[in-house]
């Protein structure tokens, strides 16, 4: 019986999204207490909250760090620890998957036409799937745990833990280009004599490079944002001040650093959104 | 003379469909033959067959004595065959000198192909091969940024380096207005007749096939329906080629 | 020798990396005193997972808990993304300055709100309104809506001219044109986009859960302190299963869609 029929798969998926989101927020607003959020109690809280930070944590201060000269040089230079650590973890990842895509599309593999020999190819293929499978569903954070507790937390703790999940998102983007590419090309360098190699250098490089290109520098826009909360665990740059003044209730400092991170992002995305613009 | 093709009782089929059958014919050294047929008569697929991209199921081609089904190697099959195409040949990522140059894969190594692309000296040939096809001022630009028929003189160009002894070529003019038709098709004829290569053409225009070649053949639903000197074409014999029969 | 913009801006990236490797401090990159027995237990976790029927129903639970704050927080974003896109598009205003003061303005607060990470949404909200999962929902469909809009108010805007104009042609309005012209061209890629944001936004809501909300980062981290490794590994393998299994019905969806 044809299923398809009776009802259409993106119909069916609205249905079925719709019944999960619906599910969904029953559990919630049955486990948060509603009723204090929506009384007038709540708001007044937060204003109460509101103006005890100011007055005991804020105008105590001789100096609140928003005024002070030292702290904002401090957070600047935070922030560039924390630039640093995503051009390394963004690098690092487009490196690693420039290096391995070509072995992880399914039509180069399968086909005959990678370099490597029969039985080889389809089990790097099959293992490399994987491995981009693995690294991208995992988030960054939790690999940045599993790696702070094996290194010394730093920048490079900080870069490889972005580095394994981009490297993930990528590597499977890149083996999609090749996938999706124009077979004719390739096969019309083949009567040209050229060997599996040479067919990857001449005829899918030069298709797949520019596009890894605009696509670094769109995660590069993603890891900027992402670095600062690793920095939370990987103990490194804006994050790990943020938590440290977090947890002293130091909220002067933390509206610093937020105006730091914030203006941090803005300027990536413009200078990625300007790279682009010249790579197009 | 020398026998480029000897095609002995050939037939393909693909899904269940008859391709090519029972089709036999030879080709000598330096002849110009014309294929002419309906589309879906199969004449991408003899070219293939001729090149051999793709192997018969019944039949062998020899091609100078060596059976195709043998030939699997690039390198050596592109010493003896060069093929162009209606479009997509070339990668439009690459520049023009990039494209030409990717003529000499064949010969090259790894090494020698990485080096090409990276640095800009111009080797003779390619440069030479652009002058043939006047080009040359566009040497370095980006393959997608020229015309159809400039995309063509430069896959004309490529074979120009890649020097093959013979060339198949599937309809390589049938997206070009008359004018740049007649140019590449002058190229084609330019760079095998002196040097006695042959050529093996599938077209659609008579024009065409009258101007450049001495002998056409006729594919009909995957059988060769005539095998003539271009002389002895009429009118009549197109008429009963692309008719739409209902019968047989 | 001319450098197309694309080398350049390949040279560009590649001198910012080698720089960062310069400067990055690789003495630290080495693995701590307690280092090596780290990786050893990580990897004895690994050989081991504790599939015992206690902690399945853990990592169950966990799981089903992130499901539900990612799917609510997802489908509040799209709730409010979708007509906030319309604004953000300027698609609504027939006058080339409401047009351009609506683009600017809303899009300068679209940055602002996208460019805080959620887990920062999520503490400063929690500072305010304490912990509870509405809290944490909050925190991930605030900066998801604000991505959403972003995008699909791009989508909504690059859609080609002719068809709008022979549509304005025949008298209709701009909402009218909104609705017959711009929404069929573009909702195809809008559900192809919501649907890798919904990945996207089960992921937060599994980091989320770092901050004392339920869910498969908190169980995490809480097998993680006690060394239980072969528990951390399992729920990772929940999370795994969870991703592939929405990233499947995404494609699946989206071949869907193209046929």
């Amino acid at each position: 019986m044809r299923y398809s029929k009776i009802i259409s798969w993106p119909l069916f998926s609205l249905l079925i999204f719709c019944l999960l989101a619906s599910i969904s927020w029953a559990v919630v607003l049955n486990d948060s207490n509603l009723g204090a959020f929506f009384s007038g109690s709540t708001v007044t809280e937060v204003v109460d909250n509101f103006r005890q930070i100011y007055y005991s944590y804020i105008s105590s201060q001789s100096t609140p760090a928003f005024l002070s000269y030292e702290s904002w040089y401090n957070a600047l230079f935070l922030s560039f620890r924390t630039l640093l650590v995503s051009i390394l973890a963004i690098g690092l990842a487009g490196l690693v998957a420039l290096i391995t895509f070509a072995s992880g599309a399914r039509n180069l593999a399968m086909e005959g036409k990678s370099p490597l020999k029969k039985p080889f190819a389809s089990l790097v293929f099959y293992l490399l799937r994987v491995l981009y499978t693995v690294t991208r569903s995992v988030p960054e954070l939790i690999w940045a745990m599993l790696i702070v507790f094996t290194m010394q937390a730093g920048i490079v703790a900080g870069a490889l833990a972005l580095a394994i999940h981009n490297f993930g998102i990528l590597g499977r983007l890149c083996s999609e280009v090749v996938e999706n590419m124009d077979q004719r090309s390739i096969r019309s360098l083949r009567s040209s004599g050229a060997s599996s190699g040479q067919i990857i250098l001449y005829g899918v490089f030069p298709e797949v490079l520019p596009q890894l290109l605009t696509y670094i520098l769109y995660r590069w826009e993603v890891v900027i944002r992402t670095t600062v909360v690793v920095g939370f665990i990987a103990a490194e740059g804006l994050g790990r001040q943020f938590r440290l003044s977090m947890s002293w209730f130091h909220y002067d400092e933390v509206i610093v650093l937020l105006t730091c991170y914030v203006a941090l992002v803005l300027i990536v995305d413009a200078v990625s959104g300007c790279l682009r613009k010249m790579a197009s | 003379m020398t026998l480029a093709y000897r095609v002995n009782d050939v037939s393909f089929e693909a899904e269940g469909n008859k391709i090519i059958q029972h089709v036999s014919l030879s080709v000598k050294t330096g002849e110009r033959v014309a294929i002419l047929g309906a589309s879906g008569a199969g004449k991408t697929t003899l070219l293939r067959l001729l090149a051999a991209q793709i192997k018969p199921n019944t039949g062998e081609i020899s091609l100078y004595g060596e059976n195709t089904s043998d030939l699997d190697s690039g390198e050596k099959l592109s010493r003896y065959v060069g093929v162009i195409n209606q479009q997509y040949d070339l990668i439009q990522e690459l520049s023009v000198r990039n494209n030409v140059m990717a003529g000499n894969l064949g010969r090259w190594g790894m090494w020698r192909s990485m080096l090409s692309l990276l640095s800009t000296i111009d080797s003779d040939i390619g440069t030479r091969a652009l002058e043939r096809v006047g080009l040359s001022d566009k040497t370095h630009q980006r393959l997608s940024r020229l015309s159809g028929g400039e995309q063509q003189r430069v896959a004309v160009a490529r074979l120009i380096v890649q020097d093959p002894l013979l060339i198949i070529a599937d309809e390589p003019v049938a997206s070009l207005d008359p004018t740049r038709a007649f140019e590449v098709m002058s190229l084609l004829h330019n760079i095998t007749s002196p040097t006695d290569k042959t050529l093996i053409s599938a077209l659609h225009s008579y024009d065409l096939t009258t101007h450049f070649f001495e002998r056409v053949i006729g594919l009909r639903r995957g059988e060769v329906s005539f095998d003539m000197p271009v002389k002895e074409l009429s009118k009549d014999d197109l008429e009963k080629l692309y008719s739409v029969d209902q019968d047989d | 020798m001319v450098v197309s913009g694309r080398s350049r801006v390949a040279i560009i990236l590649a001198t910012a990396f080698l720089a960062s490797v310069y400067i990055a401090d690789w003495n630290r990159a080495i693995p701590r005193s307690s280092g090596f027995s780290g990786i050893n237990e990580i990897l004895r976790g690994f050989l081991q997972p504790d599939f015992s029927q206690d902690f399945l129903i853990v990592a169950i639970k966990a799981t089903w808990t992130t499901i539900t704050f990612g799917t609510s927080a997802i489908f509040l974003a799209l709730v409010i993304a979708i007509p906030l896109s319309f604004v953000a598009s300027g698609t609504l205003f027939r006058s080339a300055v409401a047009r351009m003061a609506s683009i600017t303005l809303v899009r300068f607060l679209l940055a602002l709100i996208r460019s805080i990470h959620e887990l920062i949404w999520a503490w400063l909200l929690a500072v305010l309104f304490g912990f509870s999962p509405i809290t944490g929902v909050l925190a991930l469909a605030i900066p998801y809506s604000a991505i959403l809009a972003r995008v699909f108010s791009d989508f909504l805007n690059d859609v080609p001219n002719a068809p709008l104009r022979a549509l304005r042609s025949s008298g209709a309005s701009n909402v009218q044109t909104l609705l017959y012209g711009r929404i069929p061209m573009v909702y195809k890629d809008m559900l192809s986009y919501g649907f890798y944001r919904f990945e996207c936004c089960l992921r937060s809501a599994a980091v989320l859960s770092f901050i004392g909300l339920q869910g498969i980062g908190y169980q995490i981290e809480v097998s993680m302190q006690d060394l239980y490794f072969g528990q951390v590994w399992v729920l990772i393998y929940f999370l795994i299963f969870l991703i592939v299994s929405v990233d499947w019905w995404g494609s699946k969806l989206r071949r869907s869609l193209a046929n």
